[in-house]
């Protein structure tokens, strides 16, 4: 039961005004929805291409975080060993830091003249940057850390000795992980994922800076629509951006309803 | 330690004296330090050889304190869960897991999740889970603390004749003294980590050997040298004792026979001195007086002669007990 609050006009004046700061750009934009053009931008093949890129790229560096940062989250919850908060440190970096210093990193680390980059290059002819798994690769390495930090707290908060449990049932390691650890922590592996996914869905600095800006290889539904827009063509970076739009306001709305409570 | 197949044996002792921690060595998810562990001539640890059987080829059942049933599966699965590890088939498995819930009077719950069961419930299933992976030894920590104290003798019945059909051994940790005779058919007490005492219930409460079992039994505990009829106490005093006999002895008076006055007592009593009261407590008709001296004892007297008394703390009063009231046995 939630008891009667105070009325506070100044609290209640301030959280108005914040609420206008969200609302008025989202008014702003479907205000200048071309309604009558819709269908035509969306017959568009370079609208198409990178809305189905932005799809397809975003669910990748998702499936790649899964499986890559759930075990580092599993490592950073469970074992002991030095540096690990070094590490820990590391794996977070990426949600603080500017993108486009990512897709630099990513760049110098992994182009064609770069640390890992130039040897692979010479060896099988293949370069990363300005591919499609460049992009992956740049949306996984800003998402990841989401997942990875909502997992480990998921580990860190679950009884272990459910664990101790299914052991003594006669489960090995693998299945102890796989029937009992991984639904065990589901929720928060889902919300990681969502998590991840959508910060996938709308990266661009260290898209654009590692993989560059190619319609139809690399370039995703924001690079289209800062294109479109620098290039004037506003009802078609108006109506990307709806787009967006509705699909984070899916997420966020799923992932209330079924994680967040209230 | 040693525990027999077929037979029911109680670790019981105070909390911290180590009793999950032996109960986790056992089925493996803790390694021993120093030891060898041995079920059935079947070698499972010994640090000597360097050798240890992890916990999951260990043919161990376990029922934990609060029964960890596994959330986010129905309870036959929880109870497939050991066949299926083992590689069952998941036909088979659950065929089998039917069987144990039927046997075990749950068969109408199949399809339930644990958080929907009451207490009684999830430690029948708790149960089932661990026989169902036919294990040689059982072991259950604290099978009833999880449950309120109005089904506790009720769970303790059935759980009792459940633990007399298993074939193999059975391990129950409890605090509960109760409990433990209630279930088991041997006590091994365990104090500060090592087994103080073991035996039947009887031989047990009938020779404590440490201030918990006579705690536990509700009787005083001494500890002296036993020479020429009497036994000098460790911390002073001196107690005349018929059969003391000679050498390191326990020696045990029931509250009830020892006599308090507010004088000297007169007549045949041998063993007299002077204490203070030092806290009296109402336990059913009879009130248990402390009372501090050499030795301190605890008295059991009526409520009419602690008025007739004028007990009070901190009262001077004369203490009396009977040498055929002291029962002296070896420590």
């Amino acid at each position: 039961m939630r008891l009667p609050q105070p009325f506070n006009p100044v609290l209640v004046a301030l959280a108005g005004l914040c609420a206008l700061f969200f609302v008025l750009p989202l008014v702003g934009l479907v205000a200048r929805m071309p309604w009558t053009s819709a269908l035509g931008i969306l017959a568009n093949r370079d609208v198409q291409a990178a809305l189905r890129l932005s799809v397809v790229c975003s669910l990748a560096s998702t499936a790649l975080a899964c499986v890559l940062g759930v075990p580092l989250a599993w490592v950073l919850a469970r074992l002991r060993f030095p540096g690990k908060s070094l590490l820990r440190g590391f794996t977070t970096l990426p949600m603080v830091l500017p993108p486009v210093v990512g897709g630099v990193a990513l760049l110098l680390a992994f182009g064609r003249r770069g640390l890992i980059g130039e040897p692979i290059a010479t060896a099988t002819g293949f370069g990363l940057p300005f591919t499609t798994w460049g992009v992956i690769m740049a949306e996984a390495f800003v998402a990841m850390p989401f997942l990875v930090i909502t997992v480990e707290a998921g580990l860190r908060s679950m009884d272990v000795r459910f664990e101790d449990a299914a052991r003594t049932l006669g489960a090995g390691r693998w299945t102890v992980f796989r029937r009992v650890t991984i639904p065990l922590i589901g929720p928060s592996l889902a919300a990681g994922a969502v998590l991840a996914w959508s910060r996938a869905l709308g990266e661009f600095g260290a898209t654009i800076t590692f993989a560059g800006n190619f319609p139809g290889t690399t370039q995703t539904a924001p690079l289209a629509i800062y294109i479109d827009l620098e290039s004037g063509q506003l009802p078609s970076a108006v109506m990307l951006s709806l787009l967006m739009i509705v699909v984070s306001l899916a997420v966020l709305v799923a992932l209330r309803g079924r994680y967040l409570g209230d | 330690m040693q525990v027999h197949a077929g037979r029911v044996a109680a670790l019981l002792g105070p909390n911290g004296a180590g009793k999950t921690t032996v109960l986790r060595a056992l089925a493996g998810l803790l390694p021993l330090a120093e030891g060898q562990v041995v079920l059935d001539g079947h070698m499972l640890e010994d640090t000597g050889r360097r050798l240890r059987v992890s916990a999951e080829r260990r043919p161990v059942g376990m029922v934990f304190q609060d029964y960890l049933l596994f959330p986010h599966l129905s309870v036959l699965e929880n109870v497939a869960f050991g066949l299926r590890a083992r590689g069952a088939r998941r036909r088979p498995a659950r065929a089998a897991a039917a069987a144990w819930l039927e046997r075990l009077g749950l068969a109408s719950l199949e399809s339930a999740r644990p958080g929907t069961l009451s207490g009684g419930q999830q430690q029948r299933v708790a149960l089932a889970r661990a026989l169902a992976t036919d294990p040689r030894m059982l072991l259950l920590d604290e099978p009833l603390s999880a449950l309120d104290a109005c089904i506790r003798a009720e769970v303790r019945r059935d759980l009792r004749r459940h633990l007399k059909e298993f074939a193999g051994v059975n391990l129950v940790v409890t605090h509960d003294p109760l409990e433990a005779i209630a279930l088991a058919d041997r006590l091994i007490v365990l104090e500060g980590g090592r087994v103080v005492q073991s035996g039947t219930p009887a031989e047990v409460s009938e020779h404590p050997r440490s201030r918990y079992v006579a705690d536990l039994v509700g009787v005083n505990l001494l500890r002296g040298v036993a020479s020429g009829g009497a036994v000098e106490l460790e911390g002073g005093g001196r107690l005349e004792a018929v059969g003391a006999g000679t050498g390191d002895v326990f020696a045990v008076i029931a509250p009830s026979s020892v006599s308090l006055w507010r004088s000297r007592p007169v007549g045949s009593p041998r063993n007299v001195w002077t204490g203070r009261a030092a806290g009296l407590d109402l336990l059913g008709d009879r009130v248990r007086v402390r009372v501090e001296g050499r030795p301190t004892l605890v008295a059991e007297v009526t409520p009419g002669a602690v008025s007739e008394l004028q007990l009070a703390e901190g009262a001077e009063v004369w203490v009396s007990v009977k040498a055929t009231e002291v029962r002296v046995y070896p420590a």
